[in-house]
């Protein structure tokens, strides 16, 4: 199978699971799972850099009209960081030996480089997401303890899907 | 342009990265009551912010009409509280030798500051009520006498002019003299005939005395910085000026009322003895 085609059948399959995630498994008003930052880490690293933008928009978009939620907030975070994940990869993926295309499987960088990155990417995700999120409405405490349990929770599920989608040999 | 080039790339990337972000912050805006509320209050206070920054801008060239405004405003309120001052004085006693003074403001177009023989054109003339021998003033500083006026110009004799005179006295006292530009700086002045039983000190305050129909009294001038007696008759006193005549730019025209009345009545004074 092509790879492209591969590609498209894991992001269709991860934004039904985030579909399914966000409709359906009540993980409590504090945890959000979203795997969007994983679809976004996955684009090519070799496209144009506005094509990631428009993509990331896009792929945010869909899960926001597809979940209750509020329109554009993922829409939003998914844009800031399809600006991040290049400038990052680089340095967390340090060997240049790598394919310059995609993110490195886990077999070849081992899987706390991805960790690392992916730690990263949502770090970014939830700071632009519970700003917006919780706009004023949420004292600093309450953002600050949703916004570590929502890395935490969201590190374990993306990697999981790391491993078990993008990595399945 | 080159649209493989990095720089047009980056510039479309940032572009692109805006724009997706404006729209997503709309989207939340009006998706969410209370984000719209929030989000919509710092638009407004980043308009504010500018609005601020740009109505400062715009005061700023508008400071020649506020200054204008301004002076118009203060020459009515000085003619109303000379008003108030005559009529205070007419009740209290009978002798009103203060009179009633009128504040023309004007703007000087011309200045010779270099000169012995100073003068300035003011923008007032006949049409404004200027007449000749009138006194030009500011709030701290005598600059002159109208030497000639047109339709709308006058020519100001500058006190920066040798052949100047005007009367003034020490503040707090009734010793008074005769004030004339040193002719060195525009900052100089000397008070001279000031009677020697004077107590005046270095540091005392100059005014005008009000003894001539030229100058209003009471406008300080500037303040003494040395004291010398001359031929044990009188004192000349230095006096450091508080206005530099040449760094004006808007002034007075002072007209006192009844002016020929007190002029003709000296003449007459004058061919009785």
């Amino acid at each position: 199978m092509p790879t492209y085609l591969r590609q498209i059948i894991i992001y269709a399959v991860v934004i039904l699971l985030q579909v399914i995630i966000g409709n359906y498994v009540n993980l409590g008003p504090m945890i959000y799972i979203c795997l969007i930052p994983l679809l976004v880490v996955y684009l090519p690293l070799d496209q144009k850099p506005y094509l990631s933008l428009i993509i990331a928009f896009g792929l945010g978009l869909i899960v926001d009209m597809l979940s209750d939620g509020v329109l554009g907030l993922n829409a939003g975070a998914a844009t800031l960081i399809s600006l991040v994940y290049r400038p990052i990869f680089y340095p967390v993926f340090k060997k240049n030996t790598y394919s310059k295309k995609y993110i490195p499987p886990i077999s070849e960088s081992g899987i706390w480089h991805h960790v690392l990155y992916l730690l990263i990417i949502y770090a970014i995700y939830f700071l632009f997401y519970i700003a917006f999120d919780g706009l004023a409405t949420s004292t600093l405490l309450v953002s600050l303890i949703r916004y570590f349990f929502n890395l935490a929770a969201n590190l374990v599920a993306a990697t999981l899907v790391d491993l078990t989608l993008f990595n399945r040999s | 342009m080159d649209y493989n080039s990095r720089s047009y790339n980056l510039l479309l990337t940032i572009g692109v990265f805006i724009a997706l972000e404006v729209i997503s912050i709309v989207m939340i805006a009006q998706n969410s009551v209370l984000q719209r509320y929030l989000i919509l209050d710092g638009v407004r206070s980043t308009q504010v912010f500018f609005w601020k920054r740009s109505e400062g801008i715009r005061d700023f060239f508008s400071l020649r009409a506020y200054n204008q405004a301004l002076q118009e405003e203060n020459a009515m309120l000085r003619g109303k509280l000379a008003q108030i001052q005559y009529l205070q004085e007419a009740q209290a006693v009978t002798d009103s030798t203060q009179g009633l003074y009128t504040w023309i403001p004007a703007s000087i177009i011309k200045n010779t500051p270099n000169k012995q023989h100073n003068y300035l054109i003011l923008n007032r003339g006949a049409k404004d009520g200027v007449k000749t021998e009138m006194g030009v003033v500011t709030h701290n500083a005598i600059v002159g006498v109208v030497g000639a006026v047109s339709e709308n110009y006058c020519y100001v004799i500058s006190f920066l002019n040798k052949s100047q005179k005007a009367s003034a006295m020490i503040s707090g006292t009734t010793d008074f003299g005769l004030l004339t530009w040193d002719g060195v700086d525009g900052n100089g002045a000397t008070l001279s005939h000031v009677p020697l039983s004077c107590t005046a000190a270095v540091g005392d305050t100059v005014c005008t005395s009000g003894y001539s129909t030229i100058y209003p009294p009471d406008i300080p001038i500037g303040t003494i910085t040395e004291i010398d007696a001359v031929s044990g008759m009188y004192k000349d006193m230095a006096v450091d000026l508080f206005q530099d005549i040449r760094s004006l730019k808007y002034v007075y025209i002072v007209q006192r009322h009844h002016q020929e009345e007190i002029d003709a009545l000296s003449k007459n004074a004058t061919n009785i003895k």
